[in-house]
């Protein structure tokens, strides 16, 4: 055969034969859904949002804030069922804080993060693809996300100091995901700058009302930034002045809520405020507070329905004070698709656990003994005061047992002088976890407008013993009188004011020695121990305390009065624990021994660098 | 030879009949075949001669040719050039004398190289080898075989098959099994990576599931140069399995059966009833002191262990059983194999069927084997084939059911006074399982309630697995170009292969294995699982081998497209509550407790191989090898692999001809190679979401993953230099080969969480390097006396694993602390240590006293106590010339080491016992692996005996771990009756001491050399003369007797130390079932 014809048979049978395999091998997957056939309609978007919501959700996102403030804080302490495998909790409960322990595990909230961030990357696009979803839509979906993602950056840097920040979503594998951490001031103020430039495409309100606190709306991220104007006034570093302009816009998002809540009382859409709203506080103080005592008869034994505990803890939740609320709803645990608050039931205790107890308790310092009918006379609580009855149980045998959150129907009686018996209050306890997880409600926000107050008229009076008139700040309107306040005097009134209405929604019987006086607060020092305490009692398990305490450390400069408060829960080497704590970093929580390892840019907090390791054998 | 009619002829035309007469020398022949053939060989009209010889036909095309055949005749070809042909036959007895030069070549897919001129490092076995041995699979038969290949066998549970390692691990944490290639088609199973926690020894065992009858043979590609040609999928190393196809000839039937009796080697020396409560006694006593569980008026009273008459179990619990024996029993084998071979000029076919049954030694363990295979080959013409194979495979494994391990590991926990059966008052046996309650028992021993009895689980529970694997295939062959040597030769061969396999398994767990009660959530719990996988795969090559006018060049090119596709999806479905333990399905009733079904990603790859070779006279030979993949893991990027080798025949110089002649072979191989191994499974190229809950109502969607865009699949590059030798007319041959491979590692990598995510789905992040030596050595009737002859084969082989780069977050990852438990070996990985090291305690033996004193006091003091020592071991006094204790300091806890307690070596001198006092204690790498076998015959009798060997490997004896702990309820060997009970013994075994203490720590007390020398099998076999069998209508019949596992040579104190090491961590023996002993009867008749 002549080559010329080899050399084509060779050639065609070559061609021929890749011809036949050369296909194309990109399949899709079939098991799951891929981002290039997503992203397409506006419910995909939706879809993806309710996954931040869904990640806010899980067991690991609330147990975290539930033990990094509340666990780490002076209301806390091991209860009667702490169980051998969690160690974990008593190690932090004895202060004996590890790196190795695994709620020092930040993943979950970064998962969260990314989350958003992957929305805030994704959304615009659909604008394009969509017409339904409409530039409000986006902004409102922007909007949500951004508040989730600067609450989820907020509870970080309250929790680790300065932590990686980043707002690029993680899609490819070619990113850099080494991120050394960004100082938590620089991050502070994205996030205030962030959340400033979007409040005002989040809804004034939902249509479905249980979305208005179930969902992000305008008036939560309005006390998101009053949270994190309160926080990032704190700072001892800053100069007086710039603080005291934080803690007035702390006080302007605060009034923002409030004035907010007013006016949706006021107007009450569906008639259903009216009852429930206390008349006689409203008047008196002008805070349109539940009402928590209704019935004049106490001579039952089994007292009557807290009202308001009721209300905002109990049932169903998403009640008028709340401001923003994590949902958690019974059905469908069976099967697997729980939305249960699995947190709640096992470590404040669930499902009929009220009296048994559960692995944590509340500490006894707030109450070591009998409360009578003096404001703190005998710890925290007035025998009037039904908060702690509504928060913990106060009995012989199984004494400190939690019960906010765990109750579903509390009931109370007043100025009780003898043991309380459980079986007459007949608390009913709720027999699935799906408690609902109050981030922001009213009360909170109030008392956060109150500290900041007792700061701007501290700060008035240095200023004014200083340098006589100079620099008053902008004169603030304060109540929903209009009355307009400029002197320290005035701030201190209107702290003393919230105060006081709060105090007595739950106290409604409280004779006059059993409340505060305002003439017994005269300095600074009165009013923050004032706050302070209020707030104790108001946001008990409610995972504020911690910080609380955190936000005082850093605006002193020093650990010297809270460690003076936190070691008061720990029954051995209490005198140590004060040493460790007499550095600021000791209040933050240090990096997870595995991320540490996954990332070496990231240095530890100096208050848990170990001491250089010993050499090893192999 | 023809004759010619010597009559003018008109030209023939087509349509036209032609006709003629066909004899011999003498007579006219009958029913001679006389066909028209065209240029291809191929028959297209025919005609048969009648009764004188005459014969006519129509003929197609007057181009063609006539052909003439008859049996006992020679075959003619003869032009059409006239209408009537007279055709004398030559008879086929007088031929003339013939030289036949033939070249023996490689079987290997792709080109067929003459073996003289393979440059890369593989190995071929003929199956005829083990003609008469009985063995379920081949890796029986290939152990200690193969250098470099590493063989383990996993247990002696029935199909729990084997871990295969070629040349060393080259993958901390991917799959390290070598690719099993069954005529050219490569095992789909372990595409995607992200489906590797479906992958197991026992799928992996599946696919040696080709009946080792129906081998022919089978090689062993070792350099990355022979396995480039698998790209992608050839890092570890490649089995090629070629079956047996039909033979020209008459058609032959062979039967063979084979009957063997299995049994277990008896493992540890377990306590008996009597000894057992005792320890344990002693046991509850240590920690506290105390002996309230003897006192029955404590609340802490046993009385299941203080043979208290009052007791209401009491008959239950006074006896002194021996569960293993209860478990145990004697296995048995019987299998059948029937096979059809024949054909002839235009057609072969082999058609073979088998069947096995196999009765396991642990009661209640059965399985099933049916396979069957067919190959049909069909010659259209010279240069048409069309080829077809089938085979099916299917598996009934039923096994034990057991809630954790096996039904042997259970036996070796159980408490031996406890009673197998119901006992009446009178002792007798009742006959019903006796499962302890929860009502009547001591809670200390709650423990022993999920424990179960081992006769009930494997009589009232269910495990049964059935597979059922199908593998069609199609090929057609054509010559484009020439057909014979000396012409240009292009050959087509294209293929379809499809191959389906289905799987279900069937699980009862019967209420009364459970503790929790009849509304427990285990109670009468049935499960149905299925899962199924297709593949199709059509591949096409073309060979061109041209023909050069100087014969001393040869060259031929390859070139090969082969795409596949294929998909699997499983569903399973699990009820509980079931209303009877007799009914066991998962689909009659019941609670349903889960239901599950997925489908996963279709694959697809496809690749591009190009293969050449040329050589110089046969003396210089030189290969290249390319292959270019691409699959749906990666639809982006086409890997590149490459090998390239190259062969010097020295023995083909002539100053060696000529001078030493009795050097048949010597020559030095080189080559260079790189494949690869997987990286991402199907779906990592993607940003994936799935639901994930719900809130307020609204169902959310949540991304999972970082989809991969830089990744590639990670390569093997492989240096290999061989040599082949054959001396004294090939009496001795063999080959050395030398290697050194880089393996770079693949897997999920570690990122900051801080990303939102925990890991890349895939990253390359290190290398491991494997350097090692094999060595093959022939030695063919090195003796040879009349009818004795006896021939000797060996092959070992060593490998140096050591990791070269590791990235330091990988290593942070794998590096978890010491956890400071019993039982717990540190898992490391260290670069420049080898994969599988093992890090320890160092262990000293048992304190003999509590007190400290410089001399003995006996029964009170003396030097051999717990007290911190300095660097020259001298006991370290404070001022008050007091002793430290030795502690076990971490975390709070303070322990305080007593008499009795284990020793440890405290490296440090610090007076503690921590994690830096763990040091590198050995390797579960072995250092030298092999075999050696003899094949003696003596007439008509054949020996043929194997042994291998694995020498230098250390092993984690879990098994002994947990039976000398004396820290549970479980059951101790025997060994603890030399444990420490008083102040001044000196023991070798520690105090028990129950739920306390440090007496475990993972320590070099429990790792073993794990050398041993095993006689593989030894088998005899006759074969019957032909003579006094054809009367009988049978050809041939042999008879064979075969012992497997007839010893192991061992100073391991474990059952079997056979312990395979998977990923990084070290071998571990958890006491599995040992390999069964066993001995074969077989006898093969032939039709």
């Amino acid at each position: 055969m002549k080559l010329n014809n080899i050399i084509k048979s060779i050639g065609l049978a070559i061609l021929s034969s890749l011809s036949l395999v050369s296909c194309d091998v990109e399949v899709l997957p079939l098991n799951q859904i891929i981002a290039q056939n997503y992203w397409t309609s506006k419910a995909d978007v939706e879809s993806v949002v309710f996954s931040c919501y869904t990640g806010l959700t899980t067991s690991d996102v609330v147990t975290r804030m539930i033990i990094w403030g509340e666990v780490r804080s002076d209301n806390i302490k091991e209860g009667q069922q702490i169980s051998q495998a969690s160690k974990d909790l008593q190690y932090l409960l004895n202060g004996n804080i590890l790196e190795t322990n695994t709620y020092c595990d930040y993943s979950a909230f970064y998962k969260l993060i990314n989350r958003c961030n992957t929305v805030e990357l994704y959304a615009p696009v659909i604008q394009e693809r969509d017409p339904n979803y409409t530039e409000s839509d986006l902004r409102q979906n922007l909007a949500e996300v951004k508040a989730i993602r600067g609450l989820c950056y907020f509870y970080l840097i309250r929790t680790y100091g300065d932590v990686p920040f980043t707002f690029v979503a993680s899609i490819d594998d070619d990113q850099n995901y080494y991120l050394p951490v960004t100082k938590q001031e620089l991050i502070l103020d994205t996030l205030i700058m962030d959340l400033e430039a979007n409040v005002n495409y989040a809804p004034k309100r939902y249509v479905n009302e249980i979305e208005n606190s179930a969902r992000i709306s305008r008036n939560a991220i309005n006390a998101i930034l009053a949270d994190m104007y309160l926080w990032r006034a704190s700072n001892a570093n800053v100069a007086p002045a710039t603080r005291n302009a934080d803690y007035l816009k702390c006080v302007e998002y605060c009034d923002k809520v409030i004035d907010a809540k007013i006016a949706e009382y006021k107007e009450d859409r569906y008639g259903t405020l009216k009852p429930q709203v206390s008349k006689d506080l409203y008047a008196k103080y002008g805070f349109p507070l539940l009402e928590e005592w209704a019935e004049s008869d106490q001579t039952s034994g089994q007292g009557t329905n807290a009202k308001a505990y009721n209300r905002i803890f109990g049932g169903d939740g998403n009640s008028f004070e709340s401001i923003l609320e994590l949902n958690f709803e019974e059905e469908n645990h069976r099967y697997g698709s729980s939305n249960e608050n699995s947190a709640i039931g096992s470590l404040y205790g669930g499902r009929n656990s009220t009296e048994s107890g559960a692995q944590l308790a509340a500490n006894d310092v707030m109450m070591s003994q009998e409360p009578d009918a003096n404001y703190e006379s005998n710890g925290l609580f007035s025998s009037y005061d039904f908060r702690s009855q509504t928060s913990f149980l106060w009995h012989e045998s199984n004494p400190y047992t939690i019960q906010k959150y765990v109750v579903e129907r509390s009931r109370v009686k007043v100025g009780a002088k003898t043991t309380w018996s459980v079986d007459g209050l007949n608390n009913s306890a709720r027999q699935e976890n799906y408690a609902n997880w109050i981030l922001y409600r009213l009360t909170d926000i109030m008392l956060m407008k109150a500290e900041a107050e007792v700061q701007i008229a501290a700060y008035l009076d240095e200023n004014a013993a200083a340098t006589g008139d100079e620099a008053a700040p902008a004169p603030r309107r304060i109540t929903p009188t209009g009355n307009v306040y400029t002197t320290a005097k005035e701030y201190y009134d209107d702290a003393f004011n919230i105060v006081i209405a709060i105090y007595e929604r739950s106290a409604p019987q409280a004779i006059a020695s059993a409340k505060p006086q305002r003439a017994n607060f005269n300095i600074k020092k009165d009013f923050d121990l004032l706050v302070e305490n209020e707030r104790r009692r108001e946001l008990l398990f409610e995972g504020k305390r911690y910080f609380d305490l955190v936000r005082r450390a850093r605006r002193e400069g020093n650990t010297s009065y809270v460690s003076g408060l936190l070691s008061s829960k720990f029954t051995q080497n209490a005198s140590a624990m004060r040493i460790k704590m007499a550095m600021l970093e000791f209040l933050y929580m240090p990096f997870y021994e595995d991320e540490l390892k996954r990332n070496p840019l990231l240095k530890q907090n100096p208050a848990y660098d170990k001491e250089k390791k010993n050499e090893r054998n192999y | 030879m023809a004759c010619f009619c010597g009559m003018a002829q008109a030209q023939v035309q087509a349509g036209d009949i032609i006709s003629g007469t066909v004899s011999d020398d003498t007579e006219p022949l009958m029913m001679v075949n006389v066909v028209e053939i065209d240029n291809n060989k191929r028959i297209v009209a025919h005609g048969v001669t009648d009764i004188n010889g005459n014969f006519s036909f129509k003929v197609v095309n007057p181009k063609d040719h006539i052909q003439v055949s008859y049996i006992g005749y020679k075959t003619q070809s003869l032009p059409i050039n006239k209408k009537v042909f007279k055709i004398v036959m030559q008879s086929a007895t007088t031929i003339q004398p013939v030289i036949v030069t033939g070249v023996k070549k490689t079987e290997s897919e792709g080109l067929k190289i003459p073996i003289t001129e393979i440059s890369t490092a593989q190995q071929t076995i003929d199956m005829k080898e083990f003609e008469g041995l009985a063995m379920t699979s081949v890796d029986e038969a290939l152990q200690g075989r193969i250098a470099g290949l590493d063989i383990v066998m996993n247990s002696g549970n029935l199909g729990a098959g084997s871990t295969m390692r070629l040349r060393g691990v080259g993958t901390i944490t991917g799959d390290a099994e070598p690719l099993i290639v069954v005529n050219g088609n490569a095992s789909d199973l372990r595409i995607d990576m992200n489906q590797k926690d479906d992958y197991n020894e026992e799928k992996f065992a599946e696919l040696l599931q080709v009946n080792p009858e129906d081998i022919e043979s089978i090689t062993v590609l070792k350099d990355a140069a022979a396995t480039a040609i698998w790209g992608s999928r050839g890092a570890n190393g490649v089995i090629e399995i070629r079956t047996k196809r039909g033979q020209r000839g008459k058609t032959r039937v062979t039967y063979s059966y084979r009957f063997s009796g299995t049994w277990s080697p008896r493992g540890m020396k377990m306590l008996n009833g009597d000894d057992y409560t005792m320890f344990l006694k002693e046991a509850y006593y240590n920690p506290t002191l105390q002996s309230s569980i003897a006192d029955n008026t404590s609340a802490d009273y046993i009385p299941e262990i203080n043979y208290d008459p009052n007791y209401s179990q009491y008959h239950m619990f006074n006896n002194n059983t021996d569960w293993e024996t209860i478990i145990n029993q004697t296995g048995q084998n019987h299998s059948h194999y029937v096979s059809l071979t024949g054909g002839g000029d235009k057609a072969r076919f082999r058609v073979a069927g088998g069947y096995d049954h196999q009765i396991g030694t642990v009661i209640n363990q059965k399985l099933d084997r049916y396979t069957t295979r067919v190959a049909l080959d069909y010659y259209v013409s010279t240069k048409i084939q069309v080829s077809t194979n089938f085979s099916l495979t299917y598996t009934e494994n039923k096994r034990t059911a057991t809630t954790s391990g096996g039904l042997a590991d259970l036996a070796y926990e159980m408490m031996p006074n406890l009673a197998p059966y119901e006992e009446d008052e009178n002792e007798n046996s009742t006959g019903d399982f006796y499962i302890m309650q929860k009502e009547y028992t001591s809670s200390q021993l709650n423990d022993r309630l999920s424990k179960g009895n081992p006769l009930a689980a494997a009589y009232l529970g269910k495990r049964l697995t059935n597979d059922l694997s199908l593998n069609p295939e199609f090929i057609f062959r054509y010559d484009i170009l020439g057909t014979e040597p000396k012409e240009h030769r292009l050959q087509y061969q294209g293929q379809v292969s499809f191959s389906v396999s289905a799987n279900d398994s069937h699980n009862f767990t019967p209420s009364v294995l459970q503790t929790d009660g009849w509304n427990g959530s285990n109670s009468n719990v049935a499960s149905t699982s299925q899962s199924k996988s297709n593949n199709f795969s059509t591949r096409h090559s073309l060979t061109y081998t041209p023909h050069f006018n100087n014969e001393n060049h040869s060259l031929m090119f390859m070139v090969r497209g082969e795409y596949s596709t294929g998909n699997s999806s499983n569903q399973s479905v699990s009820r509980k509550w079931l209303p009877t333990g007799d009914i066991t399905s998962a689909l009659a009733g019941g609670v349903l407790s889960s239901a599950n079904g997925s489908v996963s990603a279709p694959s697809k790859s496809e690749n591009f191989a190009f293969q050449s070779h040329y050589s110089y006279k046969g003396k210089y030979s030189f290969d290249f090898t390319a292959r270019f993949d691409k699959s749906n893991g990666n639809p982006k990027k086409w890997g590149a692999y490459y090998g390239i080798s190259g062969r010097w025949n020295i023995s083909d110089e002539t100053f060696i001809k000529e001078k030493l002649k009795w050097i048949n072979m010597l020559s030095l191989s080189v080559g260079w190679g790189r494949s690869g191994r997987p990286s991402g499974g199907s779906t990592s190229m993607y940003s994936t979401y799935s639901s994930d809950g719900s809130y307020l109502g609204v169902t959310a969607v949540a991304p999972q993953q970082i989809r991969l865009k830089i990744i590639r699949p990670a390569n093997n590059d492989t240096w290999n230099f061989g040599s082949h030798f054959a001396f004294f007319r090939n009496k001795i041959s063999g080959d050395v080969q030398v290697y050194t491979s880089r393996n770079e590692q693949v897997s999920s990598f570690p990122i900051p969480t801080s990303s939102g995510y925990s890991s890349l789905p895939a990253k390359l992040q290190g290398i491991v390097r494997n350097n090692g030596w094999e060595f093959n050595l022939a030695v063919n009737n090195f003796i040879r006396r009349g009818k004795f002859s006896a021939s000797f084969n060996m092959a070992f082989s060593n490998n140096r694993n050591e990791i070269l780069e590791m990235d330091a977050m990988v290593l942070d990852q794998y590096n978890a602390e010491f956890n400071h438990e019993n039982g717990q070996y540190l898992s490391r990985v260290q670069i420049k240590n080898p994969i599988g090291s093992i890090y320890g305690f160092r262990y000293k033996g048992v304190y003999a006293y509590s007190e400290w004193s410089a001399t003995e006091i006996p029964g009170v003091s003396g030097p051999d106590a717990p007290v911190a020592r300095n660097a020259a071991g001298e006991v370290i006094l404070n001022e008050n010339g007091r002793s430290k204790p030795m502690m076990f300091d971490y975390g709070g806890i303070q322990y305080e080491f007593k008499g009795g307690d284990a020793k440890y070596e405290d490296i440090n001198h610090d007076g503690n016992i921590n994690e830096l006092d763990i040091v590198y204690l050995g390797s579960s790498l072995p250092k030298l692996t092999g075999g050696f076998g003899f094949q003696i015959n003596y007439g008509r009798f054949n020996f043929n005996m194997r042994f291998n060997y694995r020498i230098g490997q250390k092993v984690i004896n879990e098994a002994r771990m947990k039976a000398e702990n004396m820290y549970d309820n479980n059951n101790q060997s025997r060994a603890v009756n030399w444990r420490w009970h008083n102040e001044g013994d000196v023991a070798v075994i520690p105090r028990a001491l129950h739920d306390y203490g440090y007496n475990w720590l993972g320590s070099d007390r429990f790792m073993e050399d794990a050398s041993f020398l095993r006689m593989n099998f030894i088998t005899m076999s006759y074969s019957v003369p032909t003579k006094q069998l054809s009367q009988f209508g049978i050809k041939s019949l042999s008879l064979n007797l075969n012992f497997n596992n007839v010893f192991v040579l061992t100073k391991y104190s474990g059952a079997d130390p056979e312990v395979s090491q998977g990923g990084y961590r070290a071998a571990t023996d958890g006491g599995r079932t040992p390999r069964s002993k066993q001995f074969t009867l077989g006898i093969n008749i032939g039709f």
